[in-house]
């Protein structure tokens, strides 16, 4: 499975020639969210602006409560901002539903489906019929190390192979930009390492326009062309950091000093947000 | 098979200890027949009434079936209506919850007086004890639909139909079951009340008739096949559910 990204990128083009000028995939412009109670008030975002160019791979990452989560839901029109609208393609599509291919922090796999119903479910949303995607779906899932367990159902799958099935199931979305909230954040540290190879294998096939949330500094730096860096909460963004290293990414770079001093500096900024705040404890 | 077999003796032997020390007891106080029989005096009662009391049986059943089969569809349509429309829940729902403080036993004879002795009052008395739990267990289950499927389902565009056929329904299916299995078991003595009050058949109205002979061995048999009835409409729902939810839900 975890093969070296030897292979040839089927999408051709490298990163300097996705990022070229046309409208972002996707635009935050200008986030902002408080929630309210009788009690107390929470400002959650603050004018948060962040930008996913087509074909591009973004990462965020910040400390935890830091409304990475409350900034996916309104991507995803679940709730409406105070301030801020989202644009895709140039379109403001601000609290629209159906837009982004989601995959959330736990698999949430629906248990009475099997893994093969579960992939194809964005299918069905849509209205298409399943039988036209029924082939693309195995061959997915042959890719995902899931041959075999089409008619399974989820609970006798693996954490691992759960989460790579929620993934297909957003890779199989027909919406463009793909949301993943902290993919891998509840496996353990080898399956989590496999999973990121997988990840990077797959998607420097298929060049999907992607927006991570992520706690892990070297997943970021592993796998997104660009990563922006959050304060903790109020949310807003501290820094965005241009990964230089060229694709198809290799094993051999986590060990490469330009990573290590990169990995170096963001932590350093994220330490010191931590300290400033003191809130990495809430 | 071996932990199946030891986890079904130890009940099996309680049972036949029991029913020994039953017997027993009536041999060696010399009990009266009318106020206990023996186990075997009973035993054999039932084999030699089978059939004047099968008739009964399959009155009874009848009656069981469809009132339950009204019931429990009353109880679906009443909780997917209240789900749907939430001003409905807030508005009936504390209203079902108290309607549960009337015993549906004393509304019986009101409803004999209305409708008279034939099915209809019966029908109604065991689609009363039916819905509720029915109603209540499947709103309980619609209410409770994982958080984080349905954001799935709200940020990938489902509409509100696809959402509650393809996630609250099959969400709450195994909620609902286990209203539906109480429901079953209340059926049957709705049925029997029902019987009670005003029947010309059923084992409700076989009890009835042998209690005023003080026949306490044939009111016994008809105890007997009171639970045994109620075991089948368990067994049946199990089986229903067994079919209709194939995935293992380990929680």
């Amino acid at each position: 499975m975890t093969h070296q990204g030897s292979q040839p990128l089927q999408g051709g083009h490298g990163q300097s020639q996705t990022l070229t000028s046309c409208a972002p995939a996707l635009e935050v412009r200008g986030m902002q969210k408080t929630f309210r109670d009788r009690r107390s008030e929470i400002h959650v975002l603050n004018n948060l602006s962040l930008q996913v160019r087509p074909g591009e791979f973004v990462s965020m990452i910040g400390p935890s409560g830091s409304g990475k989560s409350t900034l996916f839901h309104i991507i995803g029109g679940l709730m409406a901002p105070d301030a801020g609208s989202i644009f895709m393609d140039g379109q403001d599509v601000t609290g629209a539903q159906g837009r982004i291919a989601y995959m959330p922090q736990q698999p949430a796999l629906f248990p009475w489906r099997t893994v093969e119903d579960n992939v194809l479910l964005p299918e069905e949303l849509r209205g298409t019929s399943k039988a036209a995607a029924r082939a693309s779906a195995r061959d997915w899932m042959k890719r995902a190390g899931l041959a075999g367990f089409e008619k399974a159902y989820p609970h006798t799958l693996s954490g691992g192979m759960q989460q790579r099935a929620a993934f297909l199931r957003a890779l199989m979305s027909p919406q463009e930009v793909m949301c993943l909230d902290e993919p891998f954040s509840a496996l353990d540290a080898l399956t989590r390492s496999d999973m990121q190879r997988w990840l990077l294998d797959i998607w420097e096939d298929t060049r999907r326009s992607v927006l991570m949330i992520t706690h892990h500094i070297e997943e970021a730096l592993l796998l997104s062309d660009s990563i922006y860096i959050l304060s903790a909460r109020p949310g807003t963004i501290l820094k965005r950091v241009e990964v230089p290293f060229p694709r198809p990414r290799r094993d051999d770079m986590l060990t490469d000093p330009s990573f290590i001093a990169l990995r170096t500096e963001i932590s350093a900024i994220m330490r010191e947000e931590q300290h400033k705040r003191g809130s990495y404890l809430e | 098979m071996k932990s199946w077999w030891s986890s079904v003796w130890p009940p099996v032997v309680a049972v036949l200890f029991f029913l020994a020390v039953w017997q027993a007891a009536v041999s060696l106080w010399d009990i009266e027949k009318y106020i206990l029989p023996a186990p075997t005096a009973i035993g054999h009662e039932a084999v030699s009434g089978a059939s004047d009391l099968l008739p009964h049986a399959l009155a009874t059943l009848k009656l069981t079936l469809i009132g339950f089969i009204i019931g429990a569809t009353i109880g679906l349509v009443i909780s997917l209506a209240l789900h749907m429309v939430p001003f409905l829940k807030t508005a009936l729902y504390p209203l079902l919850i108290l309607s549960q403080n009337v015993p549906t036993i004393a509304l019986a004879p009101l409803l004999m007086i209305w409708f008279g002795f034939g099915m209809l009052p019966k029908v109604i008395v065991i689609t009363l004890v039916c819905f509720f739990p029915v109603a209540v267990a499947a709103l309980d289950g619609l209410a409770r639909t994982d958080r984080t499927m349905m954001n799935y389902m709200l940020m990938s565009g489902a509409t509100s139909w696809q959402i509650f056929t393809k996630l609250e329904l099959p969400h709450a299916l195994p909620s609902i079951f286990s209203g539906i299995r109480i429901a079953a078991t209340y059926s049957v003595m709705g049925a029997v009340i029902g019987e009670w009050i005003g029947s010309d058949r059923g084992i409700g109205y076989y009890m009835m008739l042998q209690k005023s002979g003080y026949r306490t061995d044939r009111v016994f048999v008809a105890i007997l096949i009171i639970v045994l009835l109620s075991l089948m409409m368990v067994l049946l729902i199990t089986l229903l559910e067994k079919r209709l939810i194939r995935w293992n839900r380990k929680k």
